[in-house]
């Protein structure tokens, strides 16, 4: 509702309070999810209709958090910009965050443009003290958020929202948002830079969704930045295990973040391995070598010859390479289909394993190229069109 | 699923630490190149060759063609007007290495429509008597859609040489759009051939990227000339503009040839097909590019197999002497060893 984008609202706020404003939602990002910016909307004033514009001095701040969206009023006042703001948080009547907490707000400092943001973040951090207070009411999900709490991995990188769903049924739920220590710097910088969205940091979050508060309807879900999400092949990278009935996160969250590693290690090692394939054979072939992909090494074309008979062999390298096989795609270049499309024949299962290293598979390929090729010529002799 | 081994393998990881964390820098890939140009340090594999695979040794490079018997000296300049009247540096001393990146390619293709090209010498491959034009057609069908199957982001456009040059079609990456334009051409009897004009026209289609660093930084594409051509008589007009030159001496830039001829040695005074053929030669300084010449009255499969040749990216095929594409190279099929 009335949403509007960072430029307008920068324009419509009062002169004075526009650089604390610019810093949030210029890249304002506040807790875990640093893929979403603060939003701003309702952007209203407390001055008479008389005041000349632009003379808005409160907002309601859009704050994600824990898979939540907070909704909170940061009121100043345009007739007295240097003083700090009051705050209305939500449905929050409960939360009620001790000031001396707040190091942003005991020393407001109105000319530091980064002062509001400041002030956000304490206020999230207490807000997040406030939400794991409330997991008391529940035993088992106390001890869920104690065990993580522990382990130093873990227990400085989580958001907890807690509260009841419905006042009326009062069943107690919590959301757990986790960030996963998960390295992805090494991830081949080829797969990450194609993507058009937000390059943004890198990062893996683990939700988890306790629905009761004995702990046996728990629904966890992975979330990755999409540049990662791609680079580990999509969608699928988003497929985790289900939460182990009677199990807890202290168990379960480090088998997601092996699982995720593993994902990456494959990812990295399929890319050196690919590097490896590819100088291998044009080691072997580079006199023939038509074109390669030197950045994913994630195809090869070589020109050959046999008998005065040239042929065209195409070699596509799956993601999970050496796991996938390589596809071999043989075309004459003679010859054309009766639809007028490019003769060609494509291998899958040629004699192959993945043990092998880059070298032997070369030199094996080299081997099929000269069993294969004979029928090959004869076929696209036969069925293809000059 | 298998597990992937840790642990240095094949004398590769040592390349892992030099892939750098920026994004910006996507040829890290290529970082670790040895001097000699070849992909990934080898030195420690005694298995995988010498380093000659694809390597572009400083200093080499003469364009040469599999048929010419010594000729591979470049002719003194004296004897023809149509060679280049700007003096071409040493290749030793201006030998830059471009990467060898499969960046996208603008091929230009020039196919000559005079009337030699319609001429039916050419055979067949069932023995059948047949023109260059349509051989010419089918192959330039044949290179822009592997091209493309290879690389989408390939476009190609099509000029065709009478007396002029004409841009018919491009630059487009779609090869169907091209080969609309390809078949419904005819030959004539042309004068004379203006290269002048030809490279004038290409000059005004066509921007050259402007690189900082030509050795480090992959450009955004780069620009390569095909001319198909196949008149014998008279000399090539040639007397290049600055702007020409300076196009023709870009890295980013490459003018292939296949030269159809007629195969006649002597004229008396006037300039042969060598002679010509040579001129073209001569145009490449920076002995990048491809040079083919073909008899008219030979096998059909010679001009297909230049095709093919021509389809290898100029920035990552080895120099047209070292290039070799054989199989077997004379073992006899049987002895293949059997896979497992």
């Amino acid at each position: 509702m009335n949403n509007m984008s960072p430029e307008v609202a920068l324009h419509r706020i009062s002169p004075e309070l526009r650089p604390l404003l610019c810093s949030v939602v210029r890249n304002g990002r506040v807790g875990l999810d640093s893929t979403n910016c603060l939003r701003v909307t309702d952007l209203k004033t407390g001055c008479t209709s008389l005041t000349p514009g632009p003379c808005c001095d409160r907002f309601k701040l859009h704050i994600p958090y824990a898979g939540e969206t907070l909704k909170w009023d940061i009121i100043f006042n345009a007739r007295y910009p240097e003083l700090p703001p009051d705050f209305i948080f939500g449905e929050d009547a409960e939360f009620l965050p001790e000031p001396s907490e707040l190091p942003h707000l005991v020393q407001w400092d109105a000319g530091n443009p980064e002062c509001l943001l400041q002030l956000v973040k304490e206020l999230i951090q207490q807000y997040h003290h406030y939400q794991c207070q409330r997991l008391r009411e529940s035993s088992r999900l106390l001890f869920e958020y104690d065990s993580l709490l522990e382990d130093p991995d873990y227990g400085h990188n989580m958001e907890i929202y807690a509260g009841r769903k419905n006042s009326w049924t009062g069943e107690f739920s919590a959301r757990f948002l986790l960030k996963l220590p998960v390295d992805f710097s090494n991830i081949p910088v080829y797969l990450l830079k194609d993507t058009a969205l937000d390059p943004g940091e890198d990062v893996a979050l683990l939700s988890v969704s306790f629905e009761d508060a004995e702990a046996t309807q728990v629904f966890p879900k992975l979330y990755l930045s999409p540049s990662i999400e791609h680079a580990l092949g999509g969608s699928s990278a988003l497929h985790i295990p289900a939460f182990p009935s009677g199990g807890c996160l202290i168990d379960y969250v480090p088998q997601v973040c092996q699982l995720l590693t593993n994902k990456v290690q494959y990812v990295i090692q399929g890319y050196h391995k690919r590097r490896e394939y590819i100088a291998a054979f044009l080691s072997h072939f580079g006199m023939g070598v038509v074109e390669y992909d030197a950045e994913g090494f994630t195809k090869l074309t070589l020109l050959l010859m046999w008998k005065d008979f040239c042929f065209l062999v195409h070699v596509d390298l799956p993601l999970y390479f050496p796991r996938d096989q390589p596809t071999l795609t043989f075309q004459s270049v003679y010859h054309f289909t009766n639809s007028g499309q490019l003769y060609s024949q494509v291998q899958k299962s040629y004699p192959y394993s993945p043990r092998w290293d880059g070298n032997e598979m070369a030199k094996r390929a080299k081997a099929y190229f000269k069993s294969f090729i004979p029928q090959f010529q004869e076929g696209a002799f036969a069925n293809g069109k000059l | 699923m298998e597990t992937p081994e840790p642990g240095p393998a094949d004398g590769e990881e040592r390349l892992v630490e030099l892939r750098p964390r920026t994004r910006s820098n996507p040829e890290g890939a290529e970082d670790r190149r040895s001097s000699t140009g070849s992909l990934g340090g080898n030195n420690s594999n005694p298995n995988i060759s010498q380093p000659l695979v694809g390597s572009r040794v400083e200093g080499e490079g003469e364009a040469s063609t599999s048929d010419t018997v010594a000729n591979k000296e470049r002719p003194k300049p004296a004897q023809q007007q149509s060679t280049l009247t700007t003096a071409v540096p040493a290749p030793a001393e201006y030998q830059i290495r471009v990467p060898r990146v499969n960046c996208p390619e603008k091929v230009i293709i020039c196919l000559d429509l005079s009337e030699e090209m319609s001429l039916p010498k050419l055979e067949s491959f069932n023995g059948s008597k047949t023109n260059a034009l349509n051989i010419s057609q089918k192959m330039i069908e044949m290179f822009v859609r592997t091209k493309h199957k290879i690389d989408k982001r390939h476009e190609f456009a099509l000029v065709v040489v009478n007396d002029d040059a004409l841009w018919l079609s491009g630059f487009t990456s779609d090869p169907r759009e091209l080969c609309s334009c390809l078949y419904d051409l005819e030959t004539n009897v042309c004068e004379s051939f203006n290269l002048e004009d030809l490279l004038n026209v290409i000059h005004q289609k066509i921007a050259l990227p402007l690189m900082e660093n030509v050795q480090t930084i992959p450009p955004p594409y780069v620009v390569r000339s095909v001319l198909i051509y196949s008149r014998h008589a008279g000399q090539l007009q040639f007397n290049p503009s600055e702007a020409v030159n300076k196009m023709l001496q870009s890295p980013y830039f490459f003018f292939d040839v296949v030269y159809l001829h007629n195969g006649v040695e002597e004229l008396g005074d006037e300039a042969t097909w060598r002679d010509n053929y040579t001129s073209f030669c001569n145009l490449d300084s920076k002995g990048m590019c491809y040079h083919f010449e073909v008899s008219l009255k030979g096998p059909a499969i010679e001009l297909h197999n230049c095709m093919a040749k021509l389809l290898a990216h100029p920035l990552q095929r080895p120099f047209q002497s070292h290039a070799s594409y054989s199989l077997l190279e004379g073992e006899d099929p049987q002895d293949i060893e059997a896979t497992v």
